[in-house]
């Protein structure tokens, strides 16, 4: 049993040392690879639309299919001008937009209180007027609390 | 039977996971430690699975047979050794999506002749 939970975190720890230690070169090349790949599921995605075979769409933005292949398996990174070209032979445009993470988005937001009557949600106010006077609700005390 | 996984990395919105077969966990590890291009193809499909984008030359569906229900593949260096972890992508709770990296085949060779006698 120990040895099962053992081998388990053995796990968990050598796959946290291979993502955590790496270099920032490393990352870095990572990062240009993803956004590669968003541009390339794009791509990927309208090509099977429009029913073409990669030889196809190669031939149609005047490159090779094995370039084609060799950017899909991440071995090289694309250039602007053949993703330009894509975007010309498969009729599409790029739309670019900042990804908000998913802690920036829930980071201001509170869980819902019951007070009994219906939900509060509690909003993180950066410089609150202590003079102004507003209606605090009441939260309904628990069963542990009440006692 | 079921089997023991552990999850070894999530999406940051916590909605995709990845996790290593509590069985076959060691031949995994071995492969993928093997050296810094089998870490980085690993990291590569990684970030593909957990940013539920499609690029069928690193991680596909595999219909092998009827039999193989959501089983998909993790492909290393195709047209090289073609090794692949194949996986087994398993929804939780209706939303939470695990793949399980379960079993290593370290090459993989065509079996049918496609070419006419």
């Amino acid at each position: 049993m120990n040895t099962k939970s053992n081998n388990m975190e053995h796990i968990k720890q050598a796959f946290d040392e291979l993502f955590n230690n790496r270099t920032q070169e490393q990352e870095l090349e990572s990062d240009a690879k993803l956004i590669m790949f968003r541009f390339l599921d794009i791509v990927e995605r309208k090509r099977e639309k429009l029913g073409w075979s990669r030889k196809e769409l190669a031939k149609r933005v005047g490159t090779s299919a094995s370039y084609i292949t060799q950017l899909m398996r991440g071995d090289k990174l694309i250039n602007m001008l053949t993703l330009a070209k894509m975007q010309r032979a498969l009729s599409i445009k790029f739309d670019i937009s900042e990804l908000v993470s998913y802690k920036e988005q829930t980071e201001d937001k509170k869980p819902p209180i019951p007070d009994g009557k219906g939900f509060w949600i509690y909003k993180k106010i950066e410089n609150p007027n202590y003079n102004e006077k507003g209606n605090i609700p009441k939260v309904k005390p628990t069963e542990g609390e009440a006692a | 039977m079921k089997r023991q996984a552990k999850i070894i990395r999530s999406s940051d919105d916590g909605k995709r996971h990845i996790a290593i077969d509590g069985v076959n966990y060691q031949k995994i590890l071995d492969f993928i430690f093997k050296d810094e291009r089998h870490e980085n193809k690993f990291i590569d499909v990684c970030n593909i699975i957990l940013t539920g984008l499609r690029n069928p030359k690193l991680y596909d569906k595999e219909n092998i047979n009827a039999k193989c229900k959501n089983v998909t593949a993790m492909k290393f260096f195709k047209g090289q050794e073609n090794a692949r972890i194949y996986c087994q992508e398993v929804k939780q709770r209706g939303k939470i999506f695990v793949v399980v990296a379960a079993e290593l085949l370290e090459r993989k060779k065509i079996k049918r002749i496609n070419r006419k006698k």
